[in-house]
């Protein structure tokens, strides 16, 4: 193929031009021709208006010289020789301007031919820096919203953000600043640096620093809106000037986060160049400072409900419908000694108590069907093994197929209302059963008095009125009973104290029963150490103890029995024991022995007049001097009671 | 006009409140006998089916209930007809001895002798 001169080449297409009525000179696009050694024949005024090159300066010269990059000289040749070989070629690439900017172009390469052989190419740039922009403010949107959707804080969010708005509009460096309320101040929340920019220095800086509202970033809080700086090296109110300048950065611009209306943070971004305002980066900006406010807002709104979560001394948790826990607040942890994963593994059915799990289940399906739960009460269990009363509230999300519930725990209510109860069926018990013990000698005292008045035989009467007297003895001394355990109960009881020698207290209490004993063939036999030292006792107090005590062995030993009584002293203290052969105290009884009004069933059996009172009061008066009470027992084959006191009452033994 | 000697049984086991009845009811006419405590007066009551048994509850050996019970499960002694004389106002105990078919229910401390015998006359003078 012959080729034809320049002049040639720029005639043909100025006639290929005419010929279409002024396309290629009056065409929007930018085209040029090339010839075949791909130098400059023919730049239309689009093409100079895209690259800032006069037609003049290019024609003739090789166009790789002028707008290609460097790194895509083969591109563009390749491109090139695709014309020249008569093939039409296209491709998405970047050209370079004569300010030396990049820019994106669409090329297409058609061949320039004559008599059906190719002479040159032409070659058709459409710009593609606004759908480029475009494209990259959508991948900023998206990589925005996809860091906020991967953070539940803004501070969590920050750095994806920065990233995102900085790579799209190719700047170097980004920060996030939020409004501290309390300090009137915006702190900086992050920092971002594209790879090999070189501002740890100015990083430090930034990080450091505070704003108050008007100063820096903080004029952005101020006016609520967008503001550019053309190159923060010039200007001197830019406080972090040198660190910026040692880093090569220049135009900075800012925009507020806004929540609405108000300024909850500030965005800033730094390029090394310096830039004139561009109004499509201050508009796009704009709409997205109003997004980063409401994430704020939304995500406080949720902080502040996770503080509750976390602060409420309730039990909160949310629960799959397939029966475990989905979330536990800490109060789980503390309340049950469980730690999370724990109460998240397992079936929290297995956690509840085996008598409530029924009922349990009965009410779960009740939330399955969407209807919400009040007041329920059950036990779960703790890591201790304990269990602990909790009353629910819930409430079920069909959709979500989960139980939003909250648990209130009262264990010590239910304990108090359990306790009350006791307390009030004990007085109940005590005020029916010291109703009977008063009515019987009651009772006798006034039918002993009426067939007294009726008779008219002098000894009759006598003897009534002796029966009448010893009722009345019978209800005295229980009345004195309760009163002694009142006043020892309530601490009042003053002690008289005196020397005592026990071992005649003890002999006298026989004498004083020594009918009893007599009436029911009892041996008794009372041994005491040689030399044993009197004692500080209270006198009443003590033949008391040792009245009962001995009184009980009688009543409760089947004729014919043996009754060893025995003392000393050991150490500092003074030992008392009582044996007997009767009937004996079971084990269950003995637990409960020395309670108040606490009768033994065998024990009832023999005689139904015992108050109950008895043991309680040797008991209190032992306490009260300063000394220990116990007792062994088999039952049938015998009892001993035994106790040890202070040599002084109130010493420590 | 002659009724025969009615037979009381009176199971107490507070001497002084049994030997002030057992006096008042003798002075009155009856033919009374005594129980001391529980497994007496069911062994009394089955020997002799009296007209009336005067029972106590809070008795030694068996309490009045049991008596009670005991005497109602068996055919010989169900039809005696039962007066519980307690110095208890428990209610459960009304309701047992209630439901185990009594005359009646009376509060020892709150009658009289001369009343008790009053009663006791009215009640076996009623025809069966």
């Amino acid at each position: 193929m012959a080729k034809q001169t320049d002049r040639a080449i720029a005639g043909t297409v100025r006639e290929h031009d005419a010929a279409l009525g002024g396309l290629i000179r009056s065409n929007p696009l930018a085209i040029l021709v090339v010839d075949a050694d791909d130098c400059v024949q023919l730049a239309n005024p689009a093409f100079e208006a895209l690259f800032g090159y006069r037609e003049a300066e290019l024609v003739g010269q090789p166009i790789a010289a002028f707008i290609v990059p460097k790194a895509l000289i083969d591109e563009a040749a390749g491109l090139s020789r695709s014309g020249f070989e008569g093939r039409t070629a296209r491709s998405v690439t970047q050209r370079r301007r004569k300010d030396g900017t990049l820019i994106d172009v669409e090329l297409t390469v058609v061949p320039l031919a004559t008599s059906g052989s190719a002479i040159g190419a032409y070659g058709m740039f459409r710009d593609l820096t606004e759908q480029k922009r475009a494209e990259r403010h959508l991948r900023a949107q998206y990589a925005v919203i996809e860091a906020l959707a991967q953070s539940s804080t803004i501070e969590a969010a920050a750095v994806g953000v920065l990233r995102a708005v900085a790579e799209s509009v190719e700047w170097q460096v980004g920060a996030m600043w939020l409004v501290d309320k309390t300090a009137a101040r915006l702190r900086c929340v992050d920092f971002w640096r594209a790879d090999g920019v070189d501002a740890a220095a100015f990083e430090r800086r930034t990080r450091e620093s505070q704003f108050a509202r008007g100063v820096g970033p903080g004029r952005t809080w101020e006016m609520r809106d967008a503001a550019w700086i053309v190159d923060v090296t010039k200007e001197p109110k830019f406080s972090r000037r040198e660190s910026a300048a040692a880093a090569g950065l220049h135009a900075a611009f800012s925009f507020p986060m806004l929540l609405d209306g108000d300024v909850v943070g500030v965005v800033e971004f730094f390029t090394s160049m310096v830039l004139q305002p561009d109004p499509a980066i201050l508009k796009m900006f704009a709409a997205l400072g109003q997004q980063l406010g409401e994430f704020v807002g939304r995500t406080r709104a949720q902080e502040q409900l996770e503080h509750f979560f976390t602060m409420s001394g309730d039990l909160l948790c949310i629960a799959n419908f397939d029966g475990y826990f989905a979330r536990v607040n800490a109060t789980w942890n503390r309340l049950l000694g469980y730690t999370t994963t724990e109460l998240l593994s397992q079936p929290y059915i297995e956690l509840v108590h085996h008598e409530d799990r029924e009922a349990t289940a009965v009410v779960e399906s009740t939330l399955r069907r969407g209807e919400p739960l009040n007041a329920f009460e059950n036990r779960f269990r703790c890591k201790d093994g304990t269990y602990r009363w909790l009353q629910w509230t819930a409430t079920p999300r069909l959709d979500e197929q989960l139980i939003y519930a909250v648990a209130h725990d009262t264990t010590d209510r239910k304990l108090l209302e359990q306790q009350t109860q006791e307390t009030l069926k004990m007085r109940n018990d005590f005020v029916s059963f010291v109703t009977h013990q008063l009515r019987t000698p009651l009772s006798g005292i006034k039918w002993m008095l009426e067939l007294a008045n009726e008779t008219t035989d002098a000894g009759e009467r006598s003897s009534y009125i002796d029966d009448a007297r010893e009722s009345a003895d019978r209800l005295i001394g229980l009345v004195n009973d309760l009163l002694d355990v009142s006043r020892l109960e309530s601490g009042k009881l003053q002690l008289s104290l005196e020397p005592v020698c026990v071992r005649e207290l003890t002999d006298g209490v026989l004498s004083d029963v020594a009918t009893l004993v007599r009436e029911k063939g009892h041996a008794v036999t009372v041994e005491s150490e040689p030399d044993m030292p009197d004692a500080v006792l209270d006198l009443q107090l003590m033949r008391q103890v040792i009245l009962n005590l001995t009184s009980n062995a009688i009543k409760y030993t089947p004729p014919d029995g043996r009754i060893e009584i025995t003392m000393g002293s050991r150490g500092r203290a003074l030992y008392w024991s009582i044996r007997d052969s009767g009937i004996g105290i079971s084990p269950d009884a003995q637990k409960r022995l020395f309670e108040k009004f606490f009768r033994a069933d065998n024990a009832h059996a023999v005689d139904t007049e015992g108050t109950g009172l008895g043991l309680y009061l040797v008991r209190l008066i032992v306490e009260r001097l300063g000394g220990t009470i116990g007792c062994e027992s088999e039952e049938g084959r015998g009892t001993l009671f035994h106790f040890t006191l202070p040599m002084t009452a109130g010493d420590p033994t | 006009m002659t009724q025969p000697t009615k037979s009381i049984l009176l199971a107490e086991d507070d001497r002084f409140l049994r030997r002030a009845c057992e006096t008042k009811l003798k002075q009155a006419g009856f033919d009374v006998r005594v129980a001391v405590d529980g497994e007496e007066a069911l062994t009394m009551a089955r020997e002799q089916s009296p007209d009336l048994l005067l029972l106590d509850l809070l008795m030694p050996r068996r309490d009045g209930l049991s008596v009670l019970a005991t005497l109602r499960g068996d055919p010989k002694t169900k039809e005696i007809p039962v007066v519980i004389m307690s110095n208890s106002s428990k209610d459960l105990e009304r309701q047992k001895a209630a439901s185990l078919g009594v005359v009646d229910y009376w509060i020892k401390s709150n009658l009289s002798l001369q009343e008790l015998c009053d009663r006791v006359s009215q009640l076996l003078q009623k025809p069966k």
